[in-house]
């Protein structure tokens, strides 16, 4: 029951965060940075939900972000858990590098869209945890 | 460790494999984070990527050991070989088979051309947009779908399109229109 709770609140703030995670058309290098930062932090949040609903000792992960990748890697498969690591890397480098990467920004849009996908379905599948 | 010791560690383990000739060394990252660094090694030849990755995993292993922490790729640079028509199939939109070659590494990838995208190819085409790709639409699509390969080969960290890992491609609006304004042939 503790772990329900527990995974119920990471979950809810995974689906705040990741409502704030759009960006436009035509967004600046900051809302992109922002944008990337805070999906990394809704999947990091679903995830830690998911695990919880699903009775693993989220605790003994510690506090590295690569422990929870590979954890989430056991359960979703590698294509996921090489996801997590990039969306990861993505987030680095949208809070620390100051040199952007120039990418087309439709290719940024693509890749926030996928963030958000991915992050829906840990949320849904978590929350479908909590209810079982 | 700083970055430069980190690198040094690197580029040693990976010379001591035998790879320093591959290495390409003017597209390499190697990044510190509050949280731990960041390493990105570039081969010129897909054949050693499974040597550099075992190299990549030891050094990760050995500063984990030391409560250092490191993320990394290790990825290869592709050139387009070829590019050909998929034999058509009923009410599907075109797919192009495309050879890539790496070093001495091949790989065969497929592009789709979803139906807005292909509407779109047409349009300009039929408004004398896509010329300088060749003189029937054909080759204006085969020209399209080889500057849309080369583009997302060009993207390096962890946008980085890996064609062993996932040999299928989408050619989307979104990326036509970005391709109609900046590619090449346009600019020339």
């Amino acid at each position: 029951m503790a772990g329900s709770s527990v995974a119920r609140g990471h979950l809810r703030l995974a689906g705040g965060l990741v409502k704030t995670a759009k960006v436009g058309n035509a967004p600046s290098e900051y809302e992109l940075r922002n944008a990337f930062s805070r999906s990394y932090y809704a999947l990091f949040h679903a995830c830690r939900g998911y695990l919880w609903a699903s009775g693993v000792d989220v605790e003994s992960l510690g506090k590295r972000h690569g422990r929870l990748h590979d954890e989430m890697e056991k359960w979703m498969g590698k294509a996921f858990g090489d996801f997590l690591r990039k969306s990861y890397e993505l987030r680095r480098k949208s809070d620390y590098i100051p040199e952007w990467n120039q990418l087309p920004v439709y290719k940024h849009i693509e890749e926030l869209k996928t963030a958000q996908r991915q992050c829906y379905f840990v949320m849904v599948t978590g929350q479908n945890l909590c209810r079982d | 460790m700083t970055t430069t010791e980190l690198e040094k560690v690197i580029k040693d383990r990976l010379g001591a494999a035998g790879l320093a000739d591959c290495l390409d060394e003017r597209q390499d990252q190697y990044l510190e984070f509050p949280d731990g660094f960041f390493a990105e090694v570039v081969l010129r030849d897909g054949s050693r990527l499974p040597d550099a990755q075992r190299v990549l995993k030891g050094v990760k292993e050995d500063l984990g050991r030391r409560g250092t922490e490191l993320s990394g790729l290790v990825r290869a640079l592709w050139e387009v070989v070829a590019v050909r028509p998929a034999p058509p199939e009923s009410g599907a939109f075109p797919r192009f088979i495309v050879n890539l070659r790496s070093g001495s590494r091949d790989c065969i990838v497929t592009v789709d051309v979803t139906g807005l995208a292909f509407a779109g190819i047409l349009n300009a085409y039929r408004g004398g947009n896509l010329r300088e790709y060749g003189n029937d639409q054909n080759t204006a699509l085969v020209g399209i779908v080889t500057e849309f390969v080369r583009l997302e080969l060009s993207y390096g960290g962890e946008s980085s399109w890996d064609p062993l890992l996932r040999p299928q491609l989408e050619l989307n609006d979104s990326a036509l229109q970005y391709l109609m304004i900046h590619s090449p042939a346009k600019a020339g």
